[in-house]
Order: structure tokens, then sequence, then C-alpha cells
């Protein structure tokens, strides 16, 4: 991992089309605003990783199917 | 086209019923063309199978979701509608996915990450709603508090 350290107000380049700004410093809480190409994502990492464990937990539901059936709309 | 299922042993499906996410799924990234299977043909029920076309072992249980939860609602960013080349609400579908370990009781699904559709360009996506309070795991029947309660309380 490349760590680099910044100021309020300084920012970090990635790759052509991607920038991090250092907004605001409050306590221990940080700012940060991101310039992103609108196809790429970009989300809190630990939504993110709950949202990837949901969906490897849906996968291949194993349940008894006839019990949805009975369930109308 | 033909192909071998888990679930469903071998379905035929067109090539233009494909649904494709061209960011993946969170969590399964390389698999990226599904079909939309409703669970009953009459369509009384609100559940779907999202299956993948590429992978026969890999389905995911969907609800639709706004017969469960009619005042489910959420906003879309311009970004994610450009990406899903939506021009018109009802084209869009919105699925939710079900986990359930054991008896549909204790079934919940993610409000939090909709699985939206364009159905009419065959394009989908996984939104994670940053603002909107909804439950990653929302049970599907144990639970008498709809959703938007769950905002009120600050949950």
């Amino acid at each position: 991992m490349l760590v680099l350290s910044r100021k309020k107000g300084e920012s970090i380049v990635i790759g052509d089309d991607i920038e991090l700004k250092v907004i605001d410093l409050e306590g221990d809480t940080i700012k940060l605003g991101i310039e992103a190409p609108k196809h790429i994502s970009i989300h809190r990492k630990e939504i993110y990783l709950a949202i990837q464990e949901e969906n490897k937990s849906a996968m291949n539901i194993d349940l008894d199917l006839s019990e949805l059936k009975n369930l109308k709309k | 086209m033909n192909m071998e299922t888990t679930r469903f042993g071998k379905i035929e499906y067109n090539q233009e019923e494909v649904i494709s996410f061209n960011n993946g799924i969170p969590g399964v990234h390389d698999y990226k063309k599904y079909i939309l299977l409703p669970m009953d043909s009459e369509q009384e029920t609100p559940f779907y199978f999202l299956q993948s076309v590429e992978e026969g072992s890999l389905s995911f249980l969907m609800l639709d979701t706004l017969t469960f939860y009619p005042d489910y609602q959420f906003e879309l960013k311009d970004a994610e509608i450009e990406a899903l080349e939506i021009e018109k609400p009802e084209d869009v579908l919105v699925l939710t996915m079900i986990t359930a370990k054991g008896s549909l009781k204790e079934a919940t699904t993610n409000l939090k990450a909709p699985i939206v559709i364009n159905h009419k360009q065959k394009l989908a996506k996984q939104i994670v709603l940053e603002k909107e309070q909804y439950l990653i795991k929302q049970p599907l029947f144990a639970n008498e508090h709809p959703p938007e309660e769950a905002t009120k309380e600050g949950r």
C-alpha cells in the first residue's frame, strides 16, 4: 500500500481520472472529496464489504420453496 | 439457448432475455449475465430467481420489493441513471435479494442494496444506498415495523 501524507486542501491523483482531496479535518474525522469517472463506484469500505458478504450469503438459497409458492401477492 | 442449472435442471432461454450487470455483482464480480425467472408462471407470487447464464450453480432469490414494501423509495444518482441508460421510470424494476438460512420465517431482504434493472435495455446494477437508512437484513415476516419507522427512530 502506498502511504502519503496530505494536509487540508491537498490532493492525491490516481491514474489519469481519479482525484482524492482532503476537504476538512475535524478531530479524528477527515472529510474526503473524490472525483472519478461515473462508471467507477465509490463506497465507504465497511458498507461495501457488508454488501459483498450479504450477497454471498444470499447466493444459492437453501430453502423449501413450496413455502414461498403459498404466499400470493 | 440451453443451459444446465443446479436449481432448475436444464432450461431454455432467449439471448434477448439476458440481463447484463456490466460491473458484476459485489462478491460475484466475474459473473455478469443473468436471466430473471419468475417463481411461478402466473406471477401470483412476488418472487423471482436471478439465474446466472455463465455459472449453472449460481442463482439468487429475489423479491419484487414494492409488493412487500409499497413505500420503499430511493434516489438514483445521475451516474447510475446514465450507466443503466434509464429513460423512463416504467423501464425500471427494483428487486432485492433474499437471504434465508433454513426456514422462510427467518428470511431477510437487503433493502440497503437493491438490484435495479432497466428492463428495456436489459441492464442492471446493484445500487448501494448511502443516504437512505434501510437495513441490509430487513426481516420479511417477523417484524411489524415497516422500513420507514426504522428511519424515523434513527436506526
